[in-house]
């Protein structure tokens, strides 16, 4: 584990080092702030749901930005060799790598701790939602950085590993989405396909913790997804790894 | 033979399916291990009001079953419902599932759906289930389905209970709140019977009758569980020994047989309950609130009653009570353009209607305490930590705090009467204070003109800063609850008689004084003179008594005779007169009846900007859980209505704590600017640190490389 710590630390020091943690975290925060303070007016109601469900969207479109150059530009670099003939197992970087890109995402939730407070201060907020939606807001992303990462060591292409995590990400969304499952109801679908399908969506899972009930059937999911993902980037890396 | 190549490629195959049978393996032990997940499931409900999680007052509904409930689930078939439909089923069936595993096998759900089959359909419209057209909206057509959500419920065969549709929501507590109160319905064996007296509000004008305080005796939730009677005080009948609680709700004009009946009620161990009321202020056109004067007493009545409920230990004022705190304030609002001519409701602080804070106001003795010059005065701060009390008390929070309009103020009285204890349960803030009730309360007079009523306005809120600036500001009672061994009002007094009493009386007076007039002893022969400073003899000294008094009784001499004894001297009914309490009694008096009425209960002005008593209703409802001592539903009900309402309007208002929408608008734009400039701007901050530090860095390394 103190490889994969190391990995951590050298990523997230990569990533405040480089331009790209102040463009993707400025332009995703002016952009998350903007629209979810919109609806801010007297008479409105102290919930941040709204907040958090924009989150979810805007997920959708930041994060493939922000996971393409993972192992992508290791490879276009030629540093992915490197890398592989390092000590270190493979899926101590990539935990490194996956921990790191959470942590950051993280950090640049932390700034948007001061909605929250404002709706605390402005009105009567219930914080247990709240804590749950940031809880529910890490395990999404995770899952979301998760298949990000995948295709990211699938290609040395970073605008093609961006292309195909989006497609992958918005299909997962769409099950996950009322009117796509109604839409897809009546073309006669049976109801247990639909159920399955919904099933497979992060989204559902997200939306049922940020309404304030943590459920283990939620958390197990996104553990089992982010998993799932990660063995699959596992087994990319370690192909190559054993093909030299 | 095997070539290497061929080797190569079957190396390289055998990897390629080992791989695949690993994630196939992985995605089915993922599978099983979700699925394990959602069978043993483990929930955390994060929500304040755990709106997720089943109430104590369901568990306990469901606990006290001691028969079989069969829950008949009407509902359109799942598979046909989408979006939001979906959710707020799939939230219902839950529920009802939660409700199964806690009745330790006492309910049972069949579901049944009116789509697939006539006859369950046909059935379902015979008990009264509804369905509802919901609109759907396809790629490109808009269509309607028929949705079906209703419920019929039957308890051990012999009673049953239909909801006929329950509304679609997400929040399975608002399928608790409809469902949980109806089991418990089917289970009550005895309504309890209450009482109830009611004078309707002053008429608003314009030929309109006044608002009356029917709708929540109405309400199902009510009914189910209570039997209400209107009980016509006005007949001087005793109220019947199976009515245990009686509600008076705006006295007015009561006659001292009235009050002598509400005495009687009380000391046979009675619970009596009244809403009180100084002066009203109808609510008429134009928002004008005009003073309506009312009395307690009827003009002919010679005891007062505030003076009887003094005598009980509680003392009601006669001004009406207003209460600083912005906090506090219940909604009022008129509608007025804003400088950019656009129509706007503006909140204004009214402090005639409030609600009691669940805080206790001790702990803000130290804020209260401080000077103009912003230093707590500890002295001041100290003798606060004393005397504020909390808004709310322990007892009275199952009951819950409506809000007050126009209220008096109702506090136990300085001396309380022997057997008797008493509790305050709702007060105002600290900064509340009395009035003597003005002519017109309306904030923006009559100004037709949005100037004027600006100029009104004020003029209203100046009046207001310099009365709350000048007179004294304490906490007031405005529910007091005194119980215990009563005595009489009327014990040393005269008690008036029971109307069929005072009509033998009468009957048996004129017989009498029509044998008087034809007994010839009694014939006047001409009267003796009288000398000039002489005394006339009175002929007779009842000709001195007021109206309604016993003309024809001969004086009276020692202790005053109780109507019993003197109607059984004169042949007429009798009542058994109790002068103590023959069980203990309970008197709840609240200082306003506005908080129950129908037209602000019912959100009649909720649109033109109050008064609305949202929580009024509630209040009600929990007041005869609490007096019935049942205290099966108030978990339930205390879970609704957390009011989560954002307010930009407070923080830097004047002395009354008014604020324009300009100001509120300019407010909020800058909170909103804050928010979305002060992250983006902290991260870009960080940025720079990181660069120019790495710079310096860089140039340490270069400069000791050049050295």
């Amino acid at each position: 584990m103190r490889e994969a710590a190391i990995v951590l630390r050298r990523e997230l020091r990569s990533y405040f080092v480089s331009p790209i943690a102040y463009v993707f975290g400025v332009l995703f925060l002016g952009v998350q702030l903007y629209f979810a303070t919109a609806g801010w007016e007297d008479g409105g109601q102290a919930s941040a749901a709204a907040f958090f469900q924009l989150m979810s969207y805007l997920f959708l479109l930041f994060l493939p930005a922000l996971t393409m150059r993972l192992w992508a530009e290791e490879r276009k670099l030629g540093t992915l060799e490197l890398l592989m003939t390092f000590p270190v197992k493979v899926s101590h970087l990539i935990a490194g790598k996956f921990f790191a890109a959470v942590a950051f995402l993280a950090l640049i939730l932390l700034l948007t701790l001061g909605v929250p407070i404002t709706l605390a201060t402005y009105g009567n907020l219930d914080w247990g939602p709240v804590i749950g939606a940031y809880a529910a807001t890490i395990l999404m992303a995770s899952a979301y950085l998760a298949v990000g990462m995948f295709w990211s060591s699938m290609t040395r292409d970073q605008i093609v590993a961006m292309l195909l995590t989006l497609v992958t990400l918005a299909a997962l969304f769409l099950l996950g989405f009322p009117l796509f499952l109604a839409f897809v109801t009546e073309w006669g679908i049976p109801a247990w396909f639909v159920d399955l399908l919904e099933g497979i969506s992060p989204f559902r899972y997200f939306v049922s913790i940020l309404r304030g009930v943590v459920d283990t059937r939620d958390i197990v999911y996104y553990l089992c997804f982010c998993g799932f993902f990660l063995y699959a980037n596992y087994l990319v890396l370690q192909g190559r790894r054993v093909k030299g | 033979m095997i070539t290497p190549r061929n080797s190569a490629r079957d190396s390289r195959g055998g990897y390629v399916l080992g791989v695949a049978i690993q994630v196939v393996l992985v995605v089915l032990i993922l599978i099983m291990v979700v699925f394990l997940a959602s069978r043993m499931r483990m929930r955390l409900d994060l929500t304040e009001e755990k709106l997720y999680t089943l109430t104590d007052s369901t568990k306990r509904v469901l606990g006290k079953l001691d028969d079989r409930l069969l829950i008949e689930a009407y509902f359109s078939p799942d598979n046909q419902l989408s979006g939001q439909i979906a959710d707020a089923r799939r939230a219902l069936r839950n529920l009802l599932d939660e409700y199964v595993q806690n009745s330790r096998g006492r309910v049972i759900v069949q579901y049944l759906d009116p789509h697939s089959d006539e006859d369950i359909r046909q059935k379902a419209q015979r008990i009264g289930i509804k369905s509802q057209t919901m609109s759907d909206r396809g790629d490109r057509t808009l269509s309607y389905k028929e949705l079906w959500q209703g419920v019929r419920m039957r308890y051990g065969g012999k009673k049953q209970k239909t909801i006929p549709y329950l509304a679609p929501a997400i929040v399975p507590f608002a399928y608790e709140a409809a469902l949980t109160p109806a089991v418990k319905a089917l289970t009550v064996t005895e309504k309890p019977k209450i009482g109830f007296v009611s004078q309707p509000a002053p008429p608003a004008g314009g030929g309109q009758p006044g608002a009356d305080f029917r709708a929540l005796r109405e309400l199902a939730e009510i009914k189910d569980q209570y039997d209400i009677v209107a009980h016509p005080l006005s007949n001087g009948a005793l109220i019947p020994d199976d009515i245990e609680t009686l509600m008076v709700v705006r006295p007015k004009d009561l006659t001292d047989r009235q009050k002598y009946v509400l005495d009687q009620f009380l000391l046979r161990g009675g619970r009596l309950v009244v809403f009180a009321d100084v002066d009203d202020y109808s609510i008429g056109q134009q928002r004008m609130f005009n003073r309506r004067v009312m009395a307690y007493d009827a003009r002919e009545s010679k005891e007062k009653f505030l003076d009887q409920l003094l005598s009980y230990g509680v003392d009601v004022g006669t001004d009406i009570l207003l209460d600083g705190q912005q906090q506090a304030a219940e909604g009022f609002a008129i509608m007025r353009r804003t400088q950019f001519g656009i129509p706007a409701m503006e909140r204004l602080f009214y402090p005639y209607w409030f609600h009691p804070m669940p805080v206790d106001w001790a702990d803000y003795a130290d804020q209260l305490a401080k000077g103009d010059d912003g230093n707590v005065d500890e002295a001041l701060a100290d003798n606060y930590r004393e005397s504020f009390k909390p808004g709310v008390s322990e007892a009275a929070k199952v009951i819950g705090a409506p809000g007050f309009y126009w209220p008096c103020a109702v506090d136990l009285a300085e001396e309380m009467p022997a057997g008797v204890t008493g509790e305050v349960l709702l007060r105002s803030s600290p900064l509340a204070l009395e009035q003597a009730p003005p002519q017109n309360l309306n904030p923006t007079g009559r100004g037709r003109t949005p100037g004027q009523q600006q100029a009104d306005y004020f003029k209203f809120r100046q009046d207001l800063v310099a009365r709350f600036e000048s007179e004294p500001r304490k906490q007031y009672g405005l529910m007091v609850e005194v119980k215990g061994d009563f005595t009489s009002f009327w014990k040393g007094k005269k008690a008036p008689l029971s109307p069929e009493a005072q009509a033998a009386l009468d009957a048996q007076k004129k017989k009498e004084a029509e044998a008087e007039a034809e007994d010839p002893l009694n014939k006047e022969v001409g009267e003796d003179p009288v000398k000039d400073g002489e005394e006339k003899p009175a002929k007779d000294d009842d000709e001195n008594k007021p109206a309604g008094e016993d003309r024809f009784k001969p004086e009276e001499v020692g202790p005053p005779v109780a109507p019993g004894d003197e109607a059984q001297d004169a042949e007429i009914p009798t009542e058994d007169v109790l002068e103590k309490s023959a069980a203990p009694g309970r008197l709840i008096v609240i200082g306003d009846s506005d908080c129950i009425r129908d037209d602000i209960v019912s959100g009649a002005y909720a649109r033109t900007g109050g008064p609305y008593s949202r929580t009024g209703g509630r209040f009600f409802v929990n007041m005869l859980d609490w007096l019935a001592e049942d205290q099966d539903l108030f978990d339930l009900r205390n879970k609704i209505g957390v009011d989560r309402t954002l307010r930009f309007s407070g923080g830097d208002e004047d002395a009354t704590g008014a604020q324009s929408v300009d100001q509120v608008r300019s407010k909020q734009f800058w909170v909103r600017a804050l928010n979305i400039g002060i992250p983006p701007f902290l991260l870009l901050v960080f940025g720079l640190v990181v660069f120019v530090r790495r710079r310096m860095a860089k140039k340490t390394f270069i400069d000791s490389l050049g050295s």
